[in-house]
């Protein structure tokens, strides 16, 4: 069974149309990512998934389960990270998972765990609201995985981080992702989702305009078929991606003169520039 | 429905591990007791009326600090959001709202038990007042979270608990001395809780005693109901 579906899902606020026609499936144990400008409609998708805003067309289900009907027991499947996640801010980051420890009734040897594993062991008895940006969003990272979900939606889990805690939270998906774990994840990052997802969706103006892997979306967009090569003397070579050159690529091998060489093959965010003249982060 | 007792007691812990930590919250819940303690014991016997102060800040105590408290919390989980993650964690509403009115009744009844070693009591009077204020408490509280679910965040909901708040609980002191008013604000819970108060021995329970209080309550219940149905908890 999938994870996720969406069959024809469109979303109005009054007459503004935010989502048109969405059909996506994503499997159990698959890492998806919805990348998207600002305002692209990927927050409102999350919303519609998770039963937190009603959708004006179309069906959602979430492991077979009408998204608007998710009981307390679906809940438990799924953990979340929204981009207006609370904390408890007067409360210790301890305490604020032992609340939830309380809720789901798991062991709460778990905490310890979880805090360790975000990175947050020495921060356990700070209060919450003390804690740096990057320190929350791990925090709030932490809560979503404390009871093993099996679904995560994660809304923009890096934006505004540092590279370092950026590095921590993807290693910490990609050990999940191993685990099994399904990620339905939102990002303005292409190097984030090329990095970490089985599966892209491109989301402009409410529609997905390109879906797929995103080797291939980058293959299937490479539209140059160059090849860059960094020479020795400072010089860069674009050659043609043709057989005819591959005597010369030899020769300069031999030579002993080339330093790297790069396919110009386009990274997401041009696969994103090429499809609608826009840049991601605009 | 199904009720999930752990649910209620996780919100329960979970608000008295805040309270500790927020002191406006925990000032109102020992503000008037204290107050009281001071009044009764510097100027009280003056007066002659040794119970005075404590009927008027009881009062205060059983209206005033619940109504505020249970708005308050509401209000700040809503507005930070996270009574968003409470819901999708699987806490159904009426678990959440058990729990917070459940914690805010404890503690009124805790620290409003110190009433009854500054007064004059016996056990007839002292098991009165701690039912009337239980009831008093009750009705408050069920006000206090029709008005935290009905605002947006923590502010707006204080500025409207606060002086709905004063006006139930300060009639009674006001009514004390100017009559006219006591003639109206005998329609309101925090009037009666007063009277008796005021007179806990020499009090007489009246079947229109029964139905004001009752009345008020029933307004209190619909009042949340409505805020409730329309859904201000869930957004
Ligand atoms: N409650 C709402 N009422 C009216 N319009 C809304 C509401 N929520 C979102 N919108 C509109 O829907 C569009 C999509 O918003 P959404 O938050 O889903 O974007 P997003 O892709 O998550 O953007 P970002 O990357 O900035 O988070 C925006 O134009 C926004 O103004
Ligand atoms: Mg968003």
């Amino acid at each position: 069974m999938e994870a996720i579906r969406l069959k024809n899902i469109g979303k109005n606020f009054g007459e503004k149309k935010v989502l048109t026609n969405i059909n996506l499936e994503i499997k159990e144990g698959e890492v998806f990512g919805l990348l998207g400008p600002s305002g692209a409609g990927k927050t409102t998708l999350i919303k519609i998934l998770t039963g937190q805003l009603p959708a004006t067309e179309g069906e959602a289900f979430v492991f077979g389960k009408d998204s608007r009907k998710l009981k307390e027991n679906n809940f438990r499947e799924i953990g979340m990270v929204m981009d207006n996640s609370g904390i408890y801010e007067r409360l210790t980051c301890y305490d604020n998972l032992k609340l939830f420890v309380n809720i789901y009734k798991i062991n709460k040897k778990k905490i310890e765990e979880v805090l360790s594993l975000v990175g947050l062991g020495k921060e356990k008895s700070t209060p919450s609201g003390k804690l740096s940006k990057g320190m929350k969003q791990r925090l709030i990272l932490a809560r979503a995985i404390l009871h093993e979900p099996k679904l995560l939606f994660l809304d923009e889990p890096t934006s505004g981080l540092d590279p370092v805690t950026m590095k921590s939270i993807h290693e910490l998906l990609l050990e999940l992702k191993k685990d099994g774990t399904t990620i339905f994840l939102t990002t303005h990052n292409m190097e984030e989702a090329a990095k970490m997802c089985n599966n892209i969706a491109l989301l402009h103006e409410g529609n997905i305009i390109e879906y797929g892997r995103p080797e291939e979306l980058c293959r299937k967009y490479n539209t140059e078929n160059q090849i860059k090569i960094f020479i020795k003397n400072g010089q860069i070579m674009s050659l043609e991606n043709i057989p005819d050159n591959a005597a010369k690529i030899e020769q300069l091998f031999k030579q002993g003169e080339v330093v790297s060489i790069h396919s110009s093959e386009p990274n997401l965010e041009k696969v994103f520039l090429a499809l609608t003249g826009r840049r991601l982060e605009e | 429905m199904k009720v999930s007792v752990s649910h209620i007691g996780a919100i329960f812990v979970k608000q008295c591990k805040d309270v500790f930590k927020n002191t406006q919250v925990l000032v109102l819940f020992v503000i008037y007791p204290i107050v009281a303690a001071i009044m009764t014991t510097s100027v009280g016997g003056q007066l002659g009326q040794m119970d005075f102060f404590i009927s008027i800040f009881a009062t205060m105590h059983a209206v005033f600090t619940p109504v505020v408290v249970t708005a308050s919390v509401i209000s700040e989980e809503k507005e930070k959001n996270t009574l968003r993650v409470l819901i999708m964690s699987g806490v159904r509403p009426f678990e959440y709202l058990t729990g917070i009115g459940g914690f805010v009744f404890f503690c009124t009844m805790l620290t409003g038990s110190s009433y009854l070693a500054m007064g004059s009591f016996n056990m007839g009077t002292g098991a009165g007042f701690l039912l009337c204020m239980g009831i008093g408490c009750i009705c408050s509280i069920v006000l206090g979270l029709a008005i935290g679910g009905f605002a947006d965040n923590l502010m707006s909901a204080n500025a409207l608990a606060v002086p709905v708040s004063m006006v139930i609980s300060f009639l009674p002191m006001i009514a004390y001395f100017n009559k006219a008013i006591g003639r109206v604000s005998k329609y309101i819970y925090g009037q009666q809780i007063g009277n008796y108060m005021q007179n806990p021995s020499g009090y007489n329970l009246t079947v229109e005693i029964i139905s004001i209080v009752a009345v008020n309550f029933l307004l209190c219940l619909v009042a949340f109901i409505f805020v409730f149905r329309h859904n201000r908890i869930e957004n």
